[in-house]
């Protein structure tokens, strides 16, 4: 076999490793075990709607109802999550794993590949549970939940080049896993997640046109919530920023893996 | 045909004090620089022939680890070129990637794939593995039940089970009982035996006179002497013994072997205990078989009739090695009524020293033998601090016993 290619098959076995244990350690571990995917999020949600909802009173959708938020909330949470959740494990990812990575030679983008593949799976069963609460409130699957997976490969590469990226940096300034955690929750709140998009006043608008992760909630809640594609245009934008994402971010990361073992 | 090419190679290391002056020299561009250059290694040149079994031996921190890093291939040189012919495997730290929620069987599944294993592979070797470490009834326990020994001997079993072409081991793995350290070196033999190149870190002379064809000296991050274990073994046993001394002797300074408790009358006081060679020049590092001469000073405040100095040796881990004065002898010496304000040293020598590689304290004491019970002058525990080095011959244990040998036939 090609030796470009078997190590190419290594690094799958060797991914398809990680994901099993990482996903083994966050369910089978507890006694929940892989209900927490589904108690987790729902617990979340039910915290959420009551603040927004309930006490905020925020209210969208047309019957704009408690369910029409909390299903619209639950849509926006569920990507935001696994890319939050990917882009906070993935900076501290090769400073956990210092030990492997100075004594055994071993592709190391494994390990922020692992975090992100992890967090989709988490993700995949929150929009299963998504799904089915949907139709149960009346908005039937419709063909669109077919373009589902585009969505979830362009979020893939988006995520996992922001991951390679602050693995990288975070190996030589270790404040970044600081920097990161403030950062993701400035972000969330510039998202309309808890809110309707049209509540954010006109001249601030430019900023949902610079935030891909405003273009992907959004298409997912055309997809899943509305039945209807997203905008051509819009996954094209996210599209060009996710492979821009996974260029740089690969980029950066292989141009400093050799030194990784130096410096951790 | 060669397994292992290095001309000269070098491995440098940029040392920041503080972390934001890393940030500094980022701001700063290359045109000002926050670091100092560490050279770990430098001017390497290794020309190691295929099936052979290398030693590569050095005081702390001559750059022996980095070594076996830049073979295996976890870091890389910063200078020169390094030909590496062959798999390799490298042993250096074991255990790395080992989940303790996991069962011993998970995580032996799962370090063979980091080791490069397909699957398939890694369900061949499971047995054999399991085998080697002889954990069959633990190994669906969780890691973190297993004591620190089963633990090392599973990570030890999966590490042995890759079959490179160059095989890079740390002798400090080769752990646990004295049993499982057979094994270790068992396999490391059959290794040899099936024509692998092995590379070999040790701290001991001995296992490297046994195993390996050739030795590299390193010091300091150069190579020192290069040729047969006999041919370096001096140069080497300077090297250690200096270093041993160096760091007794701060250790002792520092005050690491007073601190015991001291009792007795104090009708007269120890002052000083010193450790002296042949020669009579204070030293911390003996080699077995040296002289050893303890000296100690004394002060006498108040008449003692039958005064007795003597001296008890300890080893590190508190291991009485023995009891010695100078009454209880074949030739005892008896020292008449010391009167008030003498002055004195008493010396004992010991030679040769039966004393095996270790770090050993001393206790000082007089007693006054006057009485049926002997009184306590001044007894204090623990003055002094030695470190006995490795030996030109090897030998285990805590003391060389005085032998003759015969073999009928």
């Amino acid at each position: 076999m090609h030796p470009k290619l078997e190590h190419l098959l290594r690094q799958r076995h060797l991914l398809r490793d990680f994901v099993g244990r990482d996903l083994q350690a966050k369910y089978v571990g507890s006694t929940g075990g892989i209900a927490w995917a589904v108690i987790h999020p729902l617990l979340l949600l039910l915290v959420y709607t009551f603040v927004f909802s309930v006490i905020l009173q925020v209210r969208f959708g047309a019957q704009g109802s408690v369910t029409a938020f909390a299903l619209y909330l639950y849509c926006g949470l569920l990507p935001w999550h696994a890319f939050s959740d990917s882009a906070a494990r993935s900076t501290s990812c090769l400073v956990a794993h210092r030990g492997l990575i100075k004594n055994v030679r071993f592709p190391a983008k494994v390990l922020p590949a692992t975090v992100v593949l992890t967090d989709v799976v988490s993700e995949g069963i929150g929009l299963g549970f998504l799904i089915a609460a949907a139709w149960f409130f009346g908005h039937a699957p419709g063909w669109s939940l077919l373009l589902l997976p585009v969505l979830v490969t362009v979020q893939i590469m988006f995520t996992l080049g922001i991951a390679l990226a602050l693995a990288t940096v975070n190996v030589y300034f270790r404040d970044v896993e600081q920097f990161v955690r403030v950062g993701l929750m400035v972000w969330m709140f510039l998202t309309p997640i808890f809110y309707p998009q049209e509540r954010i006043p006109e001249r601030l608008r430019f900023l949902l046109d610079w935030n891909p992760m405003a273009r992907l909630v959004g298409m997912y809640r055309a997809v899943l919530l509305d039945g209807r594609p997203f905008a051509l245009r819009d996954l094209a934008l996210y599209a060009g920023t996710a492979a821009l994402s996974l260029a740089l971010g690969y980029a950066l990361f292989t141009r400093n893996h050799r030194k990784f073992a130096d410096l951790l | 045909m060669l397994a292992l090419r290095a001309h000269d190679v070098g491995k440098k290391y940029e040392v920041f004090r503080r972390p934001a002056d890393r940030l500094k020299e980022l701001l700063w561009a290359g045109r000002r620089s926050f670091h100092h250059d560490l050279w770990a290694l430098r001017h390497l040149y290794l020309e190691v022939p295929r099936s052979a079994t290398w030693g590569v031996i050095g005081p702390n921190g001559a750059g022996k680890s980095t070594v076996l890093k830049l073979i295996t291939g976890t870091t890389r040189p910063t200078c020169g070129t390094l030909e590496v012919n062959g798999s390799v495997s490298g042993i250096l730290e074991l255990g790395q990637g080992f989940n303790p929620e996991f069962s011993g069987r998970s995580n032996v599944m799962m370090n063979c794939s980091i080791l490069g294993m397909s699957r398939a592979e890694a369900l061949a070797k499971f047995e054999s593995i399991v085998d080697f470490a002889e954990l069959w009834e633990v190994i669906d326990r969780p890691v973190r039940t297993y004591s620190s020994g089963m633990y090392l001997r599973l990570a030890f079993a999966v590490a042995v089970s890759v079959d490179p072409d160059i095989l890079v081991v740390d002798e400090a793995l080769a752990v646990g009982d004295e049993y499982f350290r057979g094994k270790c070196y068992a396999r490391i033999n059959d290794f040899r035996r099936r024509g692998k190149t092995i590379l070999f870190v040790s701290h001991s002379l001995g296992v490297v006179r046994n195993l390996c064809d050739r030795v590299i000296l390193l010091q300091n991050g150069e190579v020192a002497a290069q040729g047969t274990a006999e041919e370096v073994a001096d140069e080497y046993l300077r090297m250690v013994h200096a270093q041993e001394e160096a760091r007794v002797k701060a250790a002792d300074r520092r005050g690491a072997a007073s601190g015991g408790p001291r009792w007795g009358d104090g009708r007269i006081e120890i002052r000083e205990v010193r450790s002296l060679d042949r020669a009579g020049t204070e030293r911390h590092a003996f080699a077995p078989g040296d002289a050893l001469t303890i000296e100690a000073r004394f002060r006498v405040k108040a008449d003692v009739e039958r005064p007795v100095f003597g001296v008890g040796v300890f080893r590190s881990d508190g291991t009485y090695v023995s009891g010695i004065n100078h009454l209880w002898h074949e030739r005892p010496l008896a020292v008449g009524p010391l009167r008030g304000g003498e002055t004195g040293r008493v010396r004992c020598t010991i030679d040769p020293l039966p004393l095996l590689k270790g770090t050993y304290y001393l206790s000082y004491f007089c007693y006054d033998h006057s009485e049926a019970v002997p009184v306590a002058i001044d007894h204090q525990e623990r003055v002094k601090l030695f470190q006995v080095v490795e030996g030109p011959v090897e030998m285990h244990g805590i003391v060389a016993l005085p032998t003759r040998w015969e073999i009928e036939r």
